[in-house]
């Protein structure tokens, strides 16, 4: 019965601050920032975890992976959370949340951090299955895709000129209008 | 018969990766997608990376009097309404040489904007960002704005 009080405790937790997230995120359009941060949160938390769980004996409930879910997805969401609430807006240092600013200058930051969630799920798979092979290799991708994200990252600019560097942005001189 | 904890934990992860994994794909196919910034580090940042003299100032009308300009660059969207603690005044232009000078038109497509720039009282740009719904993120908007210079104003 305990158990099942822990269980429904953490899920009503989960569903009320997601659902916090969730609406929020919604109502600025900015559900990419959801799953960026989302993703990339709950995928390290849960590989984290299925690596320290595996040295230790017994099996970890529903309760403790709902948690450490939830607390990955906070951890890299606080910079959010403060721009929601406290109305800061983001600073280069916020970067110690998880990365929260460079990942988004990863290449492709919604596929990476998607398959840090699939590297993440796949441990804990792993962990159940007893399989230490696989789980350690599925942690170790788990941090080592964001890391070679962020070493591959584009830098943030720092002046429009910077943006404009970028070949999908329109150059200032059009050649229709030079001419014209 | 109850399923063996093995089949549970591959059955919950395969469903949290649906989940996740078709909230991308709807966002990847959506309108918000295809009208934000092509660089996606870029989208709605929240950060004040810019500081420098804004362009094309007198075409723009100067400078705000007080508090902060929200240039507004898109083609026929309308003016977000913001709260009166922030100190604003909202200009929209779909003036195309406007949006390639604040880095708001696409290279491959005829399309100004969305998206708005941040311009304080003494001419500097300190913000500028792609936003499908500019006047749906007022609120966003808003903070921005009060955490600049001359923005905040009464509570």
């Amino acid at each position: 019965v305990t158990a099942r009080r822990a269980t429904a405790a953490i899920a009503v937790l989960v569903v009320v601050i997601e659902g916090y997230f969730l609406v929020r995120y919604l109502a600025f359009g900015a559900l990419f920032h959801l799953y960026v941060h989302g993703l990339l949160g709950v995928g390290l938390a849960l590989a984290g975890h299925a690596a320290w769980r595996a040295r230790r004996p017994g099996g970890a409930g529903a309760p403790e992976l709902l948690g450490v879910a939830l607390a990955g997805h906070i951890a890299s969401a606080v910079p959010d959370v403060l721009f929601l609430t406290a109305e800061i807006p983001h600073a280069a240092w916020m970067d110690v949340f998880v990365a929260h600013i460079s990942i988004h200058f990863v290449p492709a930051p919604l596929a990476l951090t998607f398959a840090v969630l699939a590297a993440g799920v796949a441990a804990q798979v792993a962990r159940v299955a007893g399989a230490a092979r696989v789980l350690a290799l599925s942690a170790l991708l788990a941090v080592a895709l964001p890391a070679g994200g962020l070493a591959a990252r584009s830098p943030l600019p720092s002046s429009i000129e910077d943006l404009r560097a970028d070949p999908r942005i329109a150059l200032t001189c059009a050649l229709p209008d030079a001419l014209g | 018969v109850a399923p063996s904890p093995l089949l549970r934990a591959g059955l919950l992860g395969a469903l949290a990766l649906a989940v996740a994994g078709i909230g991308v794909l709807a966002h990847l196919s959506g309108e918000v997608h295809r009208l934000h910034d092509p660089n996606a580090g870029m989208r709605q940042l929240d950060l004040l990376f810019l500081d420098e003299p804004a362009p094309l100032l007198d075409r723009i009308g100067g400078p705000p009097a007080a508090g902060v300009l929200v240039l507004v660059v898109c083609d026929g969207c309308s003016a977000p309404s913001l709260r009166d603690d922030a100190v604003a005044e909202v200009r929209v232009t779909g003036d195309r040489e406007v949006a390639r000078a604040y880095a708001l038109q696409v290279a491959d497509r005829d399309r100004v904007g969305p998206g708005y720039a941040l311009i304080t009282a003494d001419g500097r740009v300190r913000y500028r960002t792609f936003d499908p719904s500019v006047s749906g993120n007022a609120e966003e908007i808003r903070i921005l704005v009060r955490s600049l210079p001359g923005g905040r104003g009464p509570t």
